[in-house]
């Protein structure tokens, strides 16, 4: 297994909405969402969250997708995800699962400069929602990345309680590939 | 008065009432009565006008009877359709605790109404009694409002105390409404003919004249089971047509059966050709027991053109319960339908009515559906010139022109006849057709009535003299026999007359477009601009209100699948749950594949458990009406509802309207499902299959055509772009179960709470 994202901080939420509260931990990666089984188009890093408390593949706000430059949802797509919120009892909305995969980047940088992605393939594509934001901190819209991706991409995730950090070791069969940082990238 | 009364109970609720009386007195009488046993001070009667369906107040009685202002008219209406609609009471325990009662004060307060304000402040309590029809279908005739000046005076008990005389207004009042529509009362053998002009006419097609035959000869009979059985000459069988019974038949179960046509006491009717009376079933050789508990029956064959086609029994718990009248009415019964079920069945084998009725359904607004009644009506009957006349007001009902076709139409818009009055009244008042060789020719006028031969010297066949000419006269009627309007038809373009079969036809369109008229009022026809898929979500709105369901969907089948395309009520899982395909069970599957009506009273029920998949919230039954077209299914309409057993067979009727609206509606937009809508749904057939063989694998589907499983996505996509697929054209998913809901934390699903 190869270490691929080393020390990430994670940070925790408390749900107080359950009895007894529920402690849920997420911790932020570079992500870079691409076309379906293609490299990424634009090699621009994005802040996503794996949250503990997500239970789908992937979601993300319409911005997130548009500025990868992912292909647009063609017209009469009609595959749809039923999204329910942890806390808000209001009734379940439906939202469009737009096809789409993600690479994830290493926090481990070369010497060379240049990002080394790994390929997390997701089953159908990426719930996207496209709801118009109050805030600009991102921390209050976050990208999701659920356990099941990183199932089905067969990572190791180590948790280090004592200095809180998270590190990840992907498998060397999985899929990689190398691409310069783009210029205006964070 | 009237002319028969042999064995009055038993024809039916006309007949029920030994004096018939003008409506107005009878009311009051009555209201007296109720006021004076419930100790009220104020009695009102409201009535459901008649076609127009409004509650508008007709007598009062007590003090302050008179003092009603027409926004509290309004409120009173409201509350007497709920009650009528509840089929229950409605009870205020204190009025004076209402906005309505605050808001009729400060207006009387504001302009210093004295008298006003005594009233609102002179009773506390009401209570409103629906007051029902004795017709199964229960038709609301209107309601009594009762007053009492004590908080929570009315309680169901007091109301439960009166019921004798409420029974006996509704009584009074449906005789005097019948008493008002016809002066001069028909004979129960006319009143036969109207029976079976009604079921004729109002049937769309052979399973649901069928229906109605048996169920008006139940009524006629008072018996507790009645069947149709119809020839099979081929396999000299007898095929259950129809069956009624107060226990519950699975239709599934009972449209199979046959039986030998030379067996049983069918088989002594089919040889004999008469009638067979089964006094007592114990002891009697030929009886076979098909409903338990049956003491006697009576078996009755049809005729058509002399030949014996169908058996219509009636059977009763009860030990010798056809008398000789009854069995006398019965067969006059038999024979007016013989005929009319033979020419029914002619009619749509050259689907006549079908046509007309179809050509109803296109119609946009009521005015509308006038004109097209009347273009086509003369276009098939060969007549110079058609007229359809609608009865409107209240208790002095008259006649309008609500629509004229071809040539000299000798009459202005608002032509308007009195009941009784013309020949266009006289119809009306009788409910029975006319058919004159020369409507100028006195003599045969008084043939029919000597009141037709005085006409003969008034206004409409003098206006004609000269122009003498053959006339069709035929009465829309609904399904209780109350007059809607009058159809005619004057001047055969080939210079003929009319004949007999002109006549049935015309009656015919009369029922169709009577049913049509019943239900025009609220329909959401085709406005302009309205789009294709909103008319298709409208149309099941509609037919979820009509059937008082809580939720419902249509599924439009394709190429062996059948993709939801609307729905309405609160969803359980995601609509695309409701797309499946036609290989796996489900109660809408089974529909769309027999192309057969499906109805679950309890979805708990042991049949049902093994396919029933909910897909709303708590449905309890369901009913699934095929959208047939052509003999093709097109679509499936699902309606749910949240009550065991919600679903009568008026239901049924209703739904099946709409299911041919539906037909017609996609047959003009035919419906395009997409590529991807279908891959769903074939992914999801053959989900559990691949789970089985090949998790974790990765397929891809365009339409229904899959290609995979292969171990990578990666891999997956490849081939499928080398295949010529577009990357919109296909979907991509993994053998791994499906998840119906995924979760979120605070801040992703509700931004605003963060």
């Amino acid at each position: 297994m190869e270490l691929f994202i080393e020390d990430q901080p994670f940070l925790a939420w408390t749900d107080n909405t359950r009895v007894p509260p529920r402690v849920h931990l997420f911790v932020s990666v570079d992500v870079i969402p691409s076309d379906p089984a293609a490299e990424p188009t634009r090699p621009q890093p994005q802040r996503w969250f794996l949250d503990t408390c997500f239970s789908g593949e992937a979601y993300a706000y319409g911005y997130h997708l548009d500025n990868a430059a992912v292909a647009p949802l063609p017209p009469a797509w009609k595959v749809m995800s039923r999204l329910t919120s942890s806390v808000s009892s209001d009734d379940p909305k439906l939202l469009p699962v737009q096809p789409a995969d993600l690479w994830l980047v290493s926090n481990r940088a070369g010497a060379d400069k240049k990002l080394r992605l790994f390929y997390l393939a997701l089953n159908q594509g990426i719930t996207r929602d496209d709801r118009t934001l109050t805030s600009c901190d991102e921390i209050h819209h976050r990208a999701l990345i659920g356990v099941p991706a990183l199932v089905r991409a067969g990572v190791r995730v180590e948790i280090d309680f004592r200095r809180k950090v998270v590190s990840v070791w992907v498998p060397p069969e999985g899929k990689f590939c190398e691409q310069a940082l783009q210029a205006e990238a964070l | 008065m009237r002319a028969e009364r042999t064995n009055p109970r038993r024809l039916g609720h006309r007949w029920t009432v030994t004096e018939a009386r003008p409506l107005l007195p009878a009311a009051q009488e009555l209201l007296e009565k109720v006021r004076k046993g419930t100790k009220s001070i104020t009695a009102h009667m409201s009535l459901v006008e008649f076609p127009s369906q409004n509650v508008v107040p007709f007598a009062a009685i007590g003090a302050n009877s008179s003092l009603y202002r027409r926004s509290e008219a309004i409120v009173k209406e409201r509350i007497a359709r709920r009650a009528l609609e509840k089929r229950q009471p409605e009870f205020i325990a204190d009025i004076q605790t209402t906005e309505e009662w605050r808001a009729a004060k400060k207006v009387a307060e504001e302009a210093k109404d004295r008298l006003y304000l005594d009233y609102l402040h002179s009773y506390r309590s009401e209570a409103t009694i629906p007051l029902l029809g004795s017709h199964r279908a229960g038709a609301g005739l209107g309601a009594i409002n009762l007053h009492h000046p004590d908080c929570n005076y009315y309680t169901p008990e007091r109301v439960r105390s009166i019921a004798d005389f409420i029974e006996a207004a509704a009584r009074a009042i449906e005789n005097a409404l019948s008493y008002q529509d016809c002066r001069q009362q028909p004979s129960w053998k006319d009143g036969l003919e109207i029976q079976a002009v009604n079921i004729i006419a109002h049937s769309l097609d052979v399973q649901s004249l069928c229906d109605y035959s048996v169920r008006k000869a139940l009524e006629l009979s008072h018996a507790e089971c009645a069947a149709l059985w119809l020839l099979h000459p081929p396999t000299a069988e007898w095929h259950l047509a129809a069956l009624v019974t107060d226990t519950p038949v699975l239709p599934g179960d009972v449209l199979n059966s046959r039986a030998l046509a030379t067996t049983g006491i069918r088989g002594q009717v089919f040889q004999t050709k008469r009638p067979y009376y089964c006094r007592d079933t114990v002891g009697d050789p030929l009886w076979s027991r098909c409903v338990s508990g049956v003491r006697s029956c009576y078996t009755m064959p049809l005729f058509h053109d002399g030949r014996l086609f169908a058996v219509l029994c009636v059977d009763s718990y009860r030990l010798d319960a056809f008398d000789e009248t009854l069995r006398e009415v019965l067969d006059l019964f038999v024979r007016l339908l013989g005929t009319r079920l033979g020419i029914a069945f002619r009619a749509s084998q050259e689907r006549v009515e079908e046509t007309y009725s179809l050509d109803l359904l296109r119609a946009v607004n009521r005015e509308d559906l006038c004109r097209r009644a009347v273009d086509r009506v003369r276009s098939l009957v060969g007549a110079e010139s058609a007229s359809l006349f609608l009865l409107q007001g209240g208790p002095e009902r008259s006649a309008v022109l609500a629509a004229t076709t071809g040539l000299a139409p000798d009459f202005s818009k608002d032509f308007t006849y009195r009941l009784g009055e013309g020949i266009t009244g006289w119809v009306a008042q009788r409910r029975v057709p006319l058919r004159l060789r020369n409507c100028g020719d006195k003599e045969e006028l008084r043939r029919w009535d000597e009141h037709l031969q005085w006409l003969g010297r008034t206004r409409e066949v003098a206006s004609q003299k000269g122009y003498e000419r053959p006339l069709l006269v035929v009465p829309v009627l609904d399904l209780d026999g109350r007059c809607l309007g009058v159809f005619r038809a004057s001047g055969k373009q080939d210079g003929t007359e009319f004949l007999e079969e002109d006549l049935i036809l015309l009656q015919q369109c009369a029922g169709v477009l009577a049913r049509e008229l019943v239900e025009a009022d609220d329909d959401p026809r085709l406005a302009c601009g309205q789009g294709a898929t909103e008319y298709l979500q409208s149309l099941l709105e509609q037919a979820c209100r009509k059937c008082a369901a809580t939720a419902g969907s249509v599924g439009v089948v394709q190429q062996g699948f059948l993709i939801n395309v609307g729905h309405v009520g609160a969803l359980e899982v995601t609509p695309q749950h409701l797309s499946r395909s036609l290989a796996q069970g489900s109660v809408t599957t089974l529909c769309a594949k027999s192309g057969l009506v499906q109805l679950v009273q309890d979805v708990t029920d042991e049949r049902w458990r093994a396919i029933y998949e909910a897909c709303f919230r708590q449905t309890q039954s369901e009913l699934a009406v095929p959208v047939v077209w052509d003999g093709k299914v097109l679509a499936v309409l699902n309606l749910e509802s949240e009550q065991i057993s919600h679903f009568t067979p008026e239901h049924q009727a209703r739904a099946q309207r709409h299911a041919t609206r539906l037909a017609l509606h996609l047959q003009d937009h035919p419906f395009h499902v997409s590529p991807i809508e279908l891959a769903l749904v074939a992914f999801r057939r053959d989900l559990p299959e691949l789970l089985k063989t090949h998790a974790g694998f990765w397929v891809a589907y365009s339409g229904t055509e899959r290609y995979g499983p292969v171990p990578t996505k990666w891999e997956l996509y490849e081939r499928c772009l080398e295949k010529g697929w577009d990357r919109a054209d296909f979907i991509a998913g993994c053998v791994e179960p499906e998840v119906d809901e995924i979760v979120v934390g605070p801040g992703m699903a509700r931004v605003d709470e963060v």
